[in-house]
């Protein structure tokens, strides 16, 4: 586990994958950082791995409104597969639908896994990996 | 009289009232009035699909004032509006609703697409979920380019627009 500080008030902690629920519960109960931003994934497809991303912050303790904690870790791009932070931070129930839908990363133990933004009759690959391709749409 | 002889009648003499109607509003005069009548009678749609939507607001606004080329204010119901602005890029969900708009406008209906994205796809063209040509839905009169087109460049379509209708048949 890696923590450093990018600039003032964002700090980013690049973990081990099958620590989430740990670090999670960690910063929740002792920290008080209560609720995630925004859980995001980035395709690397020439390293051939996916990074997901949950972006921790705090209303309730005033002392740390202002700072934000950058939870990254690394997924073989053939089995992105991580634990769902939903039963610590429920805020993160619709972004991790969003990422599972727009780069196929599937999170284990999530309530209600199921797609969000694409169309109702979607049935194409995750669209935001970035060697699909819809030629269809004009894409080479 | 049988029911067939009776229609017959009725369509013949329908026919030669339509005949009638067109030979008096194809000319001149007439014509003349009621395009007048329609250019200065612009009730424009406002369905936000995008962010030229802005672009739109402050053209509707006091400092250019688009009353003086009969764009009358936006009023809300979509039965009795008949200028569909499209504001920007067309997600396919929202098309599907544009094209529920459009069908329910007052006909004659016209169609400004503004910004590159309604135009051609713009900055998001060949994406996955953008329909790149929205006159596969719907005719477009006026393409407004730009990424947002300025406020005066919507106000020169809307005097283009009048333009075309000032010319057009009372029955395209």
């Amino acid at each position: 586990m890696v923590a450093k500080v990018d600039r003032p008030h964002r700090v980013t902690i690049h973990f081990e994958k099958n620590h989430l629920l740990e670090i999670a519960k960690f910063m929740h109960d002792e920290l008080g950082f209560d609720h995630v931003k925004g859980v995001a994934g980035i395709d690397h497809p020439t390293h051939r791995k996916i990074e997901v991303l949950y972006f921790a912050g705090s209303y309730s303790k005033p002392e740390i409104q202002d700072l934000i904690v950058i939870l990254k870790a690394e997924l073989p791009r053939e089995d992105a597969t991580i634990a769902s932070a939903v039963s610590v931070w429920p805020s993160s129930h619709f972004h991790e639908r969003e990422t599972f839908e727009m780069f196929g990363v599937k999170f284990e133990g999530h309530p209600d896994l199921r797609k969000l933004l694409t169309l109702d009759n979607w049935e194409g690959p995750p669209p935001m990996l970035k060697d699909i391709k819809f030629p269809e749409m004009g894409q080479r | 009289m049988s029911q067939e002889t009776l229609m017959d009648f009725a369509g013949a003499w329908i026919g030669k009232l339509s005949e009638v109607v067109k030979t008096i509003t194809g000319s001149g005069p007439v014509r003349y009035l009621v395009n007048w009548s329609r250019m200065y009678a612009l009730w424009p749609v406002h369905i936000t699909t995008a962010c030229c939507s802005a672009e739109f607001g402050a053209m509707m606004g006091p400092r250019l004032d688009p009353e003086r080329f009969g764009l009358q204010a936006v009023a809300g119901g979509l039965r009795q509006c008949d200028l569909l602005i499209v504001e920007g890029t067309v997600t396919k969900k929202m098309a599907k609703r544009l094209k529920i708009v459009y069908e329910q406008m007052a006909r004659p209906r016209y169609v400004i697409a503004m910004g590159d994205c309604a135009c051609s796809g713009g900055l998001f063209h060949d994406s996955y979920s953008i329909v790149n040509d929205v006159h596969k839905l719907f005719p477009v009169d006026v393409y407004v380019p730009g990424c947002p087109p300025r406020p005066e460049a919507l106000l020169s379509a809307i005097v283009k627009l009048r333009e075309k209708i000032r010319r057009e048949e009372v029955f395209a």
